[in-house]
C-alpha cells in the first residue's frame, strides 16, 4: 500500500518534468515577440534586446527551461508578463473556484450516475434503455452550451442565481453554494451520464458473477447483495472513471469558468494564452498537472482499498 | 419492451444518425444543395431574426444568414474530427497492440507514455497550441488526437492482452505464423470494432472540444463561420435574443448524438452486449404456474419434484424457451442423488429452479417441488427466507468465484451464521470456525484469507461451509469437482459424503461425470434434452442401464472400454433446446429406435421397482407400467 | 535411447520468473507411438507441450525432434518445423478466432510453403476438413456455425493439414461432452492407425490416457516421478504419488469405486490444503507422501529403470508395499 503510494508520487516526478518540458517548448513557439508585446510596437531595437536580456529570452531553451525550472522548484514560477502579478500568488488565488467546481460536479455525478446506473442494472428494460440514451444526450450537450441555455433561462429570463461570479467558501457558505449551482448543474449532465454508464455495465459485469448466485440460494436477501456485495465489487471501474471524468472537468472548466465568468485557473489560463503570457500559462500547466496526478493517486488508494488483489500486491 | 421494437428503434436512431452525417457531408462538398445564401453577406434591416421563409435558422447580429453560416462551418469542424480520429486512431491501436502483444518492457514504456498523455491537462495544452499556432485547425486537433489516443492505448492494449492468451493465437504461433502476420491476421480483426466505437467516441468528444475552443475565440479567425464561434456571438447578444445560440447549439448535439448512436449500434454487433445478471428476480407470477398435481402422500422424501418445466428467454428474441419439460425425481432424507447428463441437458436448469433460481432470467412454466411440505414453485418471499440457505444449500461449480472476492472467508462465515441463527458477531466467529473446521481447513489462517488467496480445493471447501452455515436439511452441488484435480476431486466427494452421512444432510449432486456418481450416489437421476430419461439406483445404472441413452454413456466411457478397441459412440449431438425432435427425443441417434418412437411423446415407464426409463423398448422386455 | 526416436527430449528445464516449471525432464517418443502425460495441475504438462512447441523457453535440456535440434530454433526454424509438430489445444472454442473462416484457420500452417499454389493450399484444406469427418464447404463457414465437437474435429483437421508427424494433444477432449468425447477420442486413434502418427497427449481424464497412449509420463512438480508402458504403470504403479492418482481417478463401478474409496484412506496422507514446502532438495512430493521417511526430505530420487520395464524416481521403491 505504501509502496503503491510511493511509486506512483516518485513516478509523478518525471511526469511533470516532461509536461512542463513539453508546454514550455510550445509557449516558445508562439509567434510574436514577448518583449515587443511589453513594450509595445513602437520601441526601438535596443530597448527590445534590453528587455530580452533582462527576461532570459537571449538564452538557449533548454537554458531558459532550467532556470524556470529552478525557481519553479523554490516555489517561483515568475510574474505575469502582463501585470507583473507573482504567478504563484495569482494561481493560487484562482485555485479555489476550480477545484470548488470539479470537486461539487464530481460529487454530484457520482451521485446522480451511480444511483441511476445500478437501478437501471438491476431493473433492466426500460430504465436501463432510458440511461443509454440519457447518457448519450448528456454527452452530446457540450458543457458551455447547456451554460448559456442555464443563464439564459435562470439568471436571464427567471433570475433565480447569478449569472456571473464567484463567492469565497470562507466568506459565506451559503452564497458561495449559490453561485455554483449554474456552473455545477452546466458541468454536472455529461459527467453523471459518463458514470451512469460505467456504474451500469460494472454492476451488469457483477451481477453475472458465480458468487450472486450462490448468495442468492444461500438465503442472503437481494437488497443486501445488491448494495453491500455487488457495489462493492462494482466500485472499481467506477472510481476510475470518477478519476478520468474530474479530471476532463478540469478542461470543461475553461469553459464553463469562461461562461459564468468565475475568477479559476481556467478562465486564468484561456485568458493568458490569448495574451501569450508564458509564466501565467506555464503556472497553469503546473498545477493542472499536480491536480491531475493527485486525482490519480487518489483513485488509486480507493482502488486499492476496494480490492485486496490490488491492496495485497 | 420486447427484442423486436427494441432493435428496431435502435436501427431507426442508427439510420438517422447516419442520415445527419450524410447531410454534415452534403454540407461540406456541396453547401450551394442547402442554401444559396453568402454566409458573409451582412443585412442590417434583417438583424437577429428567429426562423423566417427568407432565412431558415434566422440571421445573426449582423443579419447574416445562420442557415448559410452554419453549412459553411461545417467543413472545419468534420475535417478537425477526421484529423483528431485518424491521429488517435492510428496512434492508439498501434502502440495498444504492441504493448498489449509483446508485453513486458515495451508494454511499461506504452503504459507510462499513456500515463503522461493522460496527465497532460488536455485543454490547457491545446490553448497552448492555439496560441502557437493560430487558427490551425489541423495542428490543434493533430495535437488533441494524440492527448485522446491515451485512452484508446488502454483499451487495446486490454483487448489485445486478453486475445493473447486464447489459444489460437498459439497455434497461429505453432502455424510458424510472424508477429506482423499475426497481428494483422488475428488481432486486427477482432479489435476492429472495439477500435470503431473509440474512435465514435473520440469523434463525439473533437466536436465539443472544437465547438468550444472556437466559442473562447481560438477557432479560425472571424468572421469565417465557426460552430463554437456561432455560438460565442450568440452569447454576446443573449440579453436580446436567445435564439442565435440554438442552431449552432443543435448542430453540435445532433453531430456528437449521430456518432455516438453509430458507436453504439456497431458495439451491440460485435459484442452482443447484454450480460446475464446471475441475480434472479422475484417470481411475480407465481400463482399463473399451472399447478402440478401436489403430492400429499406420506413418504419421507425431503424434496419431492414433479413434472417441472422451465423456460428461459431466447437471447435474440426474448421469447421464452422451454429448456426442461417434466423433471420428476425426489431425495429422502440423508440420500445422496446424482442429476446427470451432458451440457444442455437441462439439469442444471433444474438444479437451481428447485431453488427458485432458474439461470438466464427464466421461470418455472409447471410442475411442483415440494420441500418438506412447502410448494417451493410457489412460494412467497418470505417462504423462500426461510428455505434457501436454512433448508437447501447451494454449492456452485467454480470454487473461486463462489464467494465474494472483497471480504475475507471468515468474515462471510460469520456474516452467513448470523444471518441465518442471529446470534451476536462473537458466536458467529466461532461458529465460523467451527464450520470451516467441519469442512477439514482447520488451520486458523483460512478464515483471515480472501478467497482468491485459496488453493482451489480449499475453496471449494470454504464454499461448502458457506453453504452448510443454516445447516440444511438438503444441499444442492453443482459439478462440484469438475474444475478440480483428480486428487482433490476424491477428497470432495470424501467430504461430502462424510457430510451427507454425519448430518443426515440429502445432497442434490448434479454431474455429468458417471465416476463421480459412481462414488458418491445412492440413486441417479439421468437428463437428455430438458427430460429425465432414467430413474434408477446407482447399481442398476452402472449394472444394467435400461435407457439406451444412459447405455450410450457408459459404453462410451473411455475408462470401461478395451485399448485398442474404438468406442462406442452415439452418433451426432444432443438436440438443442427449440430443436427437440416429436417423440422420443434421442430416436435421431438411437440403434434400437423404430416408428412408434417418434409418434408421440413417450412416458416414463417403471421396469423395477421405483426405477424408470424414458423408452418404449424397455416395455417389450418388461412388465413396465406409465408413471408420472 | 534408440536412434529411431522421433522426439528426444533429454533433461528439459524450464523456468517461469525464477521458478522452476519444469526440471530435468527426460521423455522420448517413436513414430507412431502415443504417450501419455499425466499430473496435476502445477505438474508441468502443459509447459512441457508448451517447450516442444518453442511458445516456452527452455532454461536447460535438448529437445531433438527427428534427429534434428530444435531446442532453440529460431522463428525460420519454427516455420519449417510448423508441418511436421503440431498441435490439438483444450479449448475448441478458443482455439479458433472467430473473426476469421475456418479455411483461414487451416491454411495458417501452409502459409510459409513456397511451393503450394492457393489452388493447392485449399485443396489440402478441403481434404484434411474430409478426413475429420466434416464436409469440404466447412472452409467457407466460420467457427460459430459449428458445435463444440464439430470444432474439435476443426482445429485437429487444421494440425493435420501439413501431414505432420508428431501431434501434441493437451486435453483434446477435456472440454467436450462424453458421448461427443468418444468420438474424438476414436478419430484420434484412427488417424493415428492411418497415417502413422505420433501423439504426445495430455489428459485430465486418466481414462482418456489409457485408452489412447502406449507408453505414460507421470508428472509431478515438474519432474518425472514414473515412467513406462500404460498398461504395466496402471496394473502396477511404484511410485506412491502415481498410485495416490490411479487412486483418486474416479471408476464408473459403484463396487470397485466404494472399495477404492476404502483403499484411498491408506493412500493419502491426512494433511488437507498443507503448503508444499519451497525445498531445492529432496523428493517433491515427501511432503504429502504416505511413505515418506526422513531421508526422503533431503534425498533428490533418480529416475532408476525397474524389472518391469518402467523407470521410477523413488528412494524407498524397492521397500515400498506390492500393489
Amino acid at each position: 500500500m505504501t509502496r503503491l503510494v510511493l511509486r506512483r508520487l516518485a513516478w509523478s516526478v518525471p511526469m511533470l518534468l516532461v509536461i512542463t518540458l513539453l508546454s514550455f517548448v510550445l509557449v516558445s513557439l508562439i509567434p510574436g515577440d514577448t518583449a515587443r508585446a511589453i513594450l509595445g510596437p513602437s520601441a526601438a531595437p535596443e530597448q527590445i534586446d534590453a528587455v530580452r536580456a533582462q527576461l532570459g529570452l537571449d538564452q538557449p531553451l533548454l537554458q531558459q527551461y532550467l532556470s524556470w525550472l529552478g525557481r519553479a522548484i523554490r516555489g517561483d514560477l515568475g510574474s505575469s508578463l502582463l501585470t507583473g502579478v507573482d504567478v504563484s500568488q495569482l494561481v493560487n488565488a484562482r485555485l479555489a473556484p476550480t477545484l470548488s467546481l470539479i470537486t461539487l460536479a464530481t460529487l454530484s455525478a457520482g451521485v446522480i450516475g451511480v444511483t441511476l446506473g445500478v437501478q437501471s442494472a438491476v431493473r433492466g428494460g426500460r430504465l436501463g434503455r432510458l440511461v443509454d440514451l440519457a447518457s448519450m444526450s448528456g454527452l452530446a450537450v457540450p458543457g458551455f452550451a447547456l451554460a448559456l441555455l442555464l443563464v439564459a433561462v435562470f439568471a436571464v429570463r427567471w433570475p433565480l442565481f447569478p449569472a456571473t461570479g464567484y463567492v469565497d467558501f470562507a466568506s459565506s457558505p451559503g452564497q458561495w453554494l449559490h453561485a455554483l449551482v449554474l456552473p455545477v448543474a452546466a458541468a454536472c449532465p455529461g459527467a453523471a451520464t459518463a458514470v451512469a454508464k460505467q456504474a451500469r455495465d460494472a454492476t451488469l459485469d457483477v451481477l453475472d458473477r458465480e458468487f450472486v448466485r450462490v448468495m442468492q440460494a444461500n438465503g442472503v436477501p437481494r437488497r443486501t447483495i445488491i448494495y453491500r456485495h455487488v457495489l462493492r465489487n462494482a466500485a472499481g471501474p467506477v472510481v476510475s472513471l470518477l478519476g478520468v471524468v474530474s479530471a476532463s472537468l478540469l478542461g470543461a472548466a475553461v469553459l464553463i469558468e469562461n461562461v459564468f465568468a468565475l475568477p479559476g485557473l481556467g478562465s486564468a489560463a484561456a485568458v493568458a494564452a490569448s495574451q501569450h503570457d508564458l509564466p501565467v500559462l506555464q503556472g497553469a500547466v503546473v498545477y493542472f498537472t499536480l491536480i491531475v496526478i493527485v486525482i490519480g493517486l487518489l483513485v488509486d488508494l480507493v482502488q486499492a482499498w476496494l480490492d485486496p488483489k490490488v491492496r495485497l500486491r | 419492451m420486447t427484442r423486436a421494437p427494441r432493435q428496431l428503434a435502435r436501427t431507426s436512431l442508427t439510420v438517422l444518425a447516419t442520415l445527419w452525417l450524410g447531410v454534415l457531408a452534403v454540407a461540406v462538398l456541396a453547401p450551394g444543395l442547402l442554401t444559396g445564401r453568402d454566409p458573409l453577406e451582412q443585412d442590417l434591416t434583417a438583424s437577429l431574426q428567429t426562423a423566417t421563409g427568407e432565412h431558415l435558422l434566422g440571421t445573426d447580429r449582423l443579419g447574416r444568414d445562420l442557415l448559410s453560416r452554419l453549412v459553411h462551418g461545417t467543413g472545419t469542424v468534420l475535417w478537425g474530427v477526421a484529423v483528431a480520429v485518424v491521429v488517435a486512431v492510428v496512434l492508439g491501436t498501434v502502440l495498444g497492440l504492441i504493448a498489449g502483444y509483446f508485453g513486458g518492457l515495451l508494454d511499461a514504456a506504452v503504459m507510462r507514455l499513456s500515463d503522461l498523455l493522460f496527465a497532460v491537462p488536455g485543454i490547457i495544452l491545446l490553448l497552448v497550441v492555439a496560441s502557437t499556432f493560430p487558427n490551425d485547425v489541423t495542428i490543434a486537433m493533430t495535437a488533441f488526437g494524440v492527448i485522446m489516443a491515451s485512452g484508446l492505448i488502454r483499451v487495446v492494449r486490454g483487448a489485445t492482452r486478453s486475445l493473447r492468451a486464447e489459444q489460437f493465437i498459439a497455434a497461429a504461433k505453432v502455424a510458424g505464423l510472424s508477429d506482423a502476420q499475426i497481428l494483422w491476421r488475428h488481432a486486427l480483426p477482432r479489435l476492429l470494432g472495439l477500435v470503431i466505437v473509440q474512435a465514435s467516441l473520440i469523434a463525439a468528444v473533437t466536436v465539443v472540444t472544437q465547438a468550444g475552443l472556437a466559442f473562447l475565440g481560438f477557432g479560425p479567425p472571424p468572421p469565417a463561420p465557426t460552430w463554437g464561434g456561432l455560438m460565442d456571438e450568440g452569447r454576446a447578444v443573449m440579453a436580446q435574443s436567445a435564439w442565435p445560440l440554438l442552431p449552432p447549439g443543435a448542430a453540435v448535439a445532433l453531430t456528437v448524438l449521430a456518432f455516438l448512436l453509430i458507436g453504439d449500434a456497431v458495439r451491440d454487433r460485435t459484442t452482443g452486449a447484454w450480460s446475464t445478471s446471475k441475480l434472479a428476480r422475484p417470481n411475480r407470477r407465481r400463482s399463473r404456474i399451472a399447478s402440478g398435481e401436489a403430492d400429499v402422500s406420506a413418504s419421507p422424501a425431503v424434496l419431492k419434484v414433479r413434472g417441472l418445466s422451465a423456460a428461459i428467454p431466447d437471447r435474440v428474441t426474448f421469447a421464452p424457451r422451454t429448456v426442461v419439460t417434466d423433471a420428476s425425481f425426489e431425495i429422502d432424507p440423508g440420500e445422496i442423488v446424482g442429476l446427470v447428463g451432458e451440457s444442455g441437458s437441462g439439469k442444471t436448469v433444474t438444479a437451481l429452479s428447485v431453488l427458485g433460481l432458474t439461470p438466464g432470467g427464466g421461470t418455472v412454466t409447471g410442475g411442483s417441488c415440494m420441500f418438506e411440505g412447502l410448494d417451493l414453485v410457489r412460494a412467497t418471499a418470505r417462504q423462500w427466507r426461510d428455505v434457501r440457505g436454512r433448508g437447501i444449500g447451494y454449492v456452485a461449480q467454480d470454487s473461486a468465484l463462489s464467494l465474494d472476492p472483497s471480504l475475507r472467508v471468515g468474515a462471510q462465515l460469520a456474516a452467513a451464521v448470523r444471518r441465518h441463527t442471529g446470534v451476536n458477531r462473537r458466536v458467529a466467529r466461532s461458529r465460523a470456525a467451527e464450520l470451516l473446521a467441519a469442512v477439514e481447513l482447520t488451520d486458523p489462517a483460512v478464515a483471515r484469507r480472501y478467497p482468491h488467496q485459496l488453493s482451489g480445493g480449499m475453496a471449494q471447501r470454504a464454499a461448502i461451509a458457506y453453504a452448510l452455515a443454516g445447516s440444511p436439511r438438503l444441499l444442492i452441488a453443482d459439478e462440484p469437482t469438475t474444475a478440480l484435480d483428480m486428487t482433490v476431486q476424491a477428497s470432495i466427494l470424501a467430504l461430502l459424503r462424510r457430510l451427507s452421512r454425519d448430518r443426515s444432510m440429502a445432497v442434490l449432486l448434479v454431474t455429468h461425470d458417471l465416476g463421480v456418481v459412481a462414488q458418491l450416489c445412492d440413486r441417479v437421476v439421468v437428463m437428455y434434452a430438458g427430460q429425465v430419461v432414467e430413474r434408477c439406483t446407482t447399481d442398476e445404472l452402472f449394472t444394467g442401464p435400461r435407457h439406451p441413452y444412459s447405455a450410450a454413456l457408459l459404453a462410451a466411457d473411455p475408462s470401461r472400454a478395451r485399448f485398442g478397441q474404438p468406442l462406442p459412440v452415439i452418433a451426432g449431438t444432443a438436440p438443442v433446446p427449440g430443436a427437440w425432435p416429436r417423440g422420443c427425443r434421442m430416436a435421431d441417434r438411437c440403434s434400437l429406435v423404430t416408428d412408434q418412437c417418434r409418434a408421440a411423446e413417450v412416458p416414463l415407464l417403471e421396469y423395477a421397482h421405483g426405477s424408470v426409463a424414458r423408452c418404449i423398448r424397455v416395455a417389450e422386455r418388461q412388465d413396465a407400467v406409465p408413471v408420472s | 535411447m534408440s536412434s529411431h526416436d522421433l522426439l528426444e527430449i533429454s533433461s528439459l528445464s524450464v523456468a517461469y520468473q525464477g521458478r522452476p516449471v519444469l526440471d530435468g525432464i527426460d521423455l522420448t517418443i517413436a513414430p507412431g507411438e502415443t504417450v501419455g502425460l499425466v499430473g496435476e495441475s502445477g505438474a508441468g504438462k502443459s509447459t512441457l507441450a508448451w517447450a516442444v512447441l518453442g511458445l516456452a523457453r527452455p532454461s536447460a535440456g535438448r529437445i531433438v525432434f527427428d534427429g534434428q535440434d530444435i531446442t532453440r530454433a529460431g522463428r525460420r526454424g519454427r516455420r519449417l518445423l510448423s508441418s511436421s509438430l503440431q498441435m490439438v489445444f483444450q479449448d475448441p472454442y478458443s482455439s479458433l478466432n472467430p473473426a476469421r473462416r475456418i479455411g483461414d484457420a487451416l491454411a495458417e500452417p501452409l502459409l510459409h510453403r513456397r511451393d503450394l499454389s492457393r489452388a493447392d493450399r485449399t485443396r489440402l484444406v478441403e481434404e484434411s476438413l474430409r478426413r475429420v469427418g466434416l464436409p469440404g464447404d466447412a472452409a467457407q463457414r466460420f467457427p460459430a456455425h459449428f458445435s463444440g465437437g464439430q470444432r474439435q474435429r476443426i482445429a485437429i483437421a487444421r494440425a493435420l493439414v501439413g501431414s505432420p508427424r508428431l501431434v501434441i494433444c493437451d486435453e483434446p477432449v477435456t472440454a467436450l461432452d462424453l458421448s461427443v468425447q468418444a468420438q474424438i477420442i476414436n478419430l484420434l486413434a484412427e488417424l493415428q492407425s492411418e497415417l502413422g502418427l505420433s501423439y504426445l497427449l495430455t489428459a485430465h481424464d486418466l481414462a482418456v490416457v489409457r485408452h489412447l497412449a502406449h507408453r505414460v509420463v507421470v508428472l509431478h512438480r515438474g519432474r518425472v516421478v514414473e515412467s513406462g508402458p500404460t498398461d504395466v504403470v496402471w496394473t502396477r504403479p511404484a511410485h506412491p504419488y502415481t498410485r495416490a492418482l490411479l487412486a483418486a481417478a474416479p471408476v464408473t463401478d459403484p463396487v470397485a469405486a466404494r472399495a477404492a474409496a476404502a483403499a484411498r484412506e491408506a493412500v493419502f496422507s491426512t494433511t488437507v490444503g498443507s503448503a508444499p514446502p519451497e525445498s531445492a532438495g529432496g523428493c517433491a512430493y515427501a511432503h504429502r507422501c504416505a511413505f515418506a521417511e526422513a531421508r526422503c526430505r533431503v534425498e533428490r530420487p533418480v529416475p532408476t529403470p525397474t524389472p518391469d520395464g518402467t523407470v521410477v524416481a523413488c528412494l524407498r521403491q524397492d521397500e515400498l508395499p506390492a500393489r
